[in-house]
């Protein structure tokens, strides 16, 4: 009896390790080195775009935000600078935001709200804080240092057609979990060109969360082999609550010079 | 002139596309309106339809039951690349119900030019310097009005003719130089039944406000100074020989400002302090106002996913304080208690402190908060609960209170008799 239950051990972990191996093979690369080409596929060295937010709760009802924005990648190429103006609704027209991102630290914020007549600096965000309302998080808008996470490829399938690796990334410590909001996140990244087409997020403690899919796919960047989707579409399974946010317009690639990501910027209503 | 004018925005509301979809006749004449209101539209066309109640008036006069319509109306004109320009009015009636007067209010009208490394800004405008919440010891520029009857504090703006020149040195620090001849008072409670004689500055060159603030925004830390020449937005009460009315008096006053804000992880930082050198330098005069030091400090934080926290520390000190209640002559000391009260120099210190606390829920469709602000000496606070829910993009409504405690001659006190709730419900197009 003994005996069988070693050797069933052994069998098993033999299985395990050949599972592994074929993830790892060739064909397959390692699943923190995928994560870092979909973290490095979007960014962009100027973008100058007009995008619709619709916000849409259980019942159907709906709202829309349109902003247009303008960013531009930092010299060491991880970090952006933006400048967001908001379009519509009538109520909040004119509300400016600054953001000036840094990897390693809390980004500087600011925003000017026509009303108030003034910049005002904002506490640097959580990363699982709402994004304006809507239900994508300024975690799930800017992405977190890879590193942040132990990632695992899983397997790989196909979604509308596209070859894709399917990647568990697990905070790597209760801080991040705890800022992130999420215990878990399962993406879907395109082989061909390492941009998600599908994201499940699982809440801290561990239940579905949030749906995210990304569609539309655009290279803007041919030299890069940089990528935008030109649609993304957020459901909160827990409140029936969904984002679709829509590029209507973009322009990469334009000149921006630096002093246009001042206070100044957004204070023009 | 009223009348028009409220007929004029009405049929401005009534070509909005979505009141003229209910029709749901497409007619060629509807399409020119359309056409109409796009071009409105490009040229930053905006504003709000508002319905509000209020138990109270905020004048001193004992008025109950107000129902007040409000019409807002922006425009942004693009003159050229390099020029634009804004125009914003609010007329109002707010006391619809029993047929109060409907007036007209030119918040901003002004244009601005820009250049490769500055900004010229001429016309009416509303200025706001400070980067304290809501209490700005170093904003002095252009007035506010305490007595209107909307619910929130930006409400209370409106500007003055003014020049105000931004000389960009760098993308990070600015100086702002302003000038105007056109002071204008902030309008602010009065006690009824006492007649006030106004006796504000002539506009002329000679009694020009001028300012300049070197301000500094980006990187670690937001930082500015700033001065201010020109006078008094609130009015010192002084009693008259004849013993039958006051004069309201708005001193020359001299302003050095500084402020900060800065982050420390998940804290907010913020700071700002003014040195006011008033008429009375020396403290010579019992009526008058002494120069003083007003400081503001605070911290905010949020909390959970929407619930900020915003606390200050609010501080007075005055130069060669002398006891309003010392003064023998009883219409003087009256006089001196009030311009005390107004400008917290009851005491030669005093200290106080503000909490705001609010919250957002559904997608930040219902926002809460609440607001206080406590005077530590002859205790007397503020508390204004506020509540807005938005029904659809465009559609909002309010409820809210004002409530006030302390001693009738303390700052907050004396306007127990304006408390009350109110409620709002605005369209905004």
């Amino acid at each position: 009896m003994k005996t069988k239950t070693s050797l069933g051990c052994v069998l098993g972990l033999m299985l395990a390790a050949l599972a592994a191996a074929s993830a790892a093979a060739p064909g397959n690369p390692d699943a923190r080195d995928i994560m870092e080409k979909n973290f490095y596929v979007t960014k962009v060295r100027s973008l100058r775009s007009d995008t619709t937010m619709l916000l849409i709760n259980d019942r159907g009802q709906t709202r829309e935000r349109k902003t247009t924005t303008l960013s531009k990648l930092q010299a060491n190429g991880v970090d952006s600078s933006l400048v967001v103006k908001f379009l519509t609704p009538a109520d909040i027209k004119g509300t400016g935001f600054l953001q000036i991102e840094h990897i390693d630290g809390d980004d500087d914020q600011w925003i000017y709200l026509p009303a108030l007549k003034k910049s005002r600096r904002l506490v640097a965000n959580n990363k699982k804080d709402s994004f304006v309302g809507s239900d994508f998080s300024y975690g799930d808008i800017l992405l977190p240092k890879v590193d942040a996470y132990r990632h695992t490829l899983l397997r790989s399938e196909a979604v509308d057609g596209q070859d894709c690796y399917v990647i568990e990334s697990v905070p790597k410590d209760e801080t991040e979990k705890r800022n992130s909001g999420y215990s878990k996140k399962v993406s879907w990244i395109r082989r061909d060109n390492f941009l998600e087409t599908r994201v499940e997020y699982y809440d801290v403690a561990g239940r579905p969360y949030k749906t995210q899919t990304a569609t539309a796919h655009k290279l803007v960047e041919p030299d890069t082999r940089r990528w935008i989707a030109l649609r993304r579409e957020m459901i909160n399974l827990q409140t029936g609550h969904k984002t679709v946010l829509t590029f209507d317009r973009i322009e990469v690639g334009i000149p921006v010079a630096d002093g246009t990501f001042t206070t100044r910027s957004i204070e023009r209503e | 002139m009223n009348r028009r004018a409220w007929l004029w925005l009405l049929a401005l509301a009534a070509s909005t596309p979505a009141w003229s979809q209910q029709t749901g006749q497409a007619t060629e004449p509807a399409d020119t309106g359309r056409n109409r209101w796009s071009t409105l539209r490009d040229q930053g066309l905006g504003g709000s339809l508002r319905l509000d109640y209020f138990r109270s008036s905020r004048n001193l006069d004992d008025q109950t039951d107000f129902i007040g319509a409000t019409t807002q109306v922006k425009l942004l004109p693009d003159f050229s690349q390099t020029v634009n320009g804004k125009i914003e009015a609010r007329i109002t009636n707010p006391d619809v119900g029993d047929g109060g007067d409907t007036h007209s209010t030119l918040l901003e009208a002004y244009a601005t030019a820009r250049l490769d490394n500055a900004e010229l800004r001429l016309g009416r405008q509303i200025v706001a310097w400070g980067r304290a919440d809501g209490i700005n010891p170093t904003d002095n520029l252009t007035p506010h009005d305490y007595t209107v009857l909307l619910p929130f504090e930006d409400d209370q703006r409106f500007g003055t003719t003014a020049l105000k020149f931004d000389w960009y040195l760098t993308a990070e620090h600015t100086l702002t130089f302003f000038t105007t001849p056109f002071f204008e008072p902030s309008k602010f409670p009065l006690a009824a039944g006492t007649s006030f004689r106004d006796n504000r500055p002539a506009r002329t060159f000679a009694n020009s406000e001028a300012a300049v603030k070197f301000n500094k925004t980006g990187g670690a830390v937001d930082w500015s100074v700033s001065y201010f020449h020109g006078y008094s937005l609130l009015p010192e009460i002084h009693p008259l020989p004849t013993g039958s009315a006051l004069e309201l008096r708005y001193p020359e006053i001299d302003v050095i400002g500084a402020d900060l804000a800065r982050n420390f992880g998940r804290y907010g930082m913020r700071a700002e302090i003014a040195y006011f050198q008033t008429e009375d330098r020396h403290g010579r005069d019992p009526v008058a106002v002494n120069p003083y030091l007003y400081a503001v400090a605070g911290v905010d934080r949020t909390f959970l996913d929407n619930l900020n926290v915003n606390l200050q520390l609010v501080g007075r000190w005055v130069q060669h304080y002398t006891d309003p209640a010392a003064v023998a002559d009883p219409a003087v000391r009256a006089a001196a208690t009030l311009n005390a009260i107004a400008f917290g120099q009851q005491k030669r210190t005093s200290h106080g402190m503000t909490a705001r606390v609010s919250n957002k829920w559904f997608n930040d469709t219902l926002e809460a908060e609440l607001l206080a602000f406590v005077n530590f000496e002859r205790t007397n606070s503020y508390l204004r609960p506020l509540v807005t829910y938005a029904f659809t993009d465009h559609t909002k409504a309010t409820f809210g209170a004002e409530f006030y405690r302390g001693p009738d001659d303390s700052p907050f006190g004396q306007f127990k008799r304006n408390q009350g709730a109110f409620a709002e419900w605005r369209y905004s197009f």
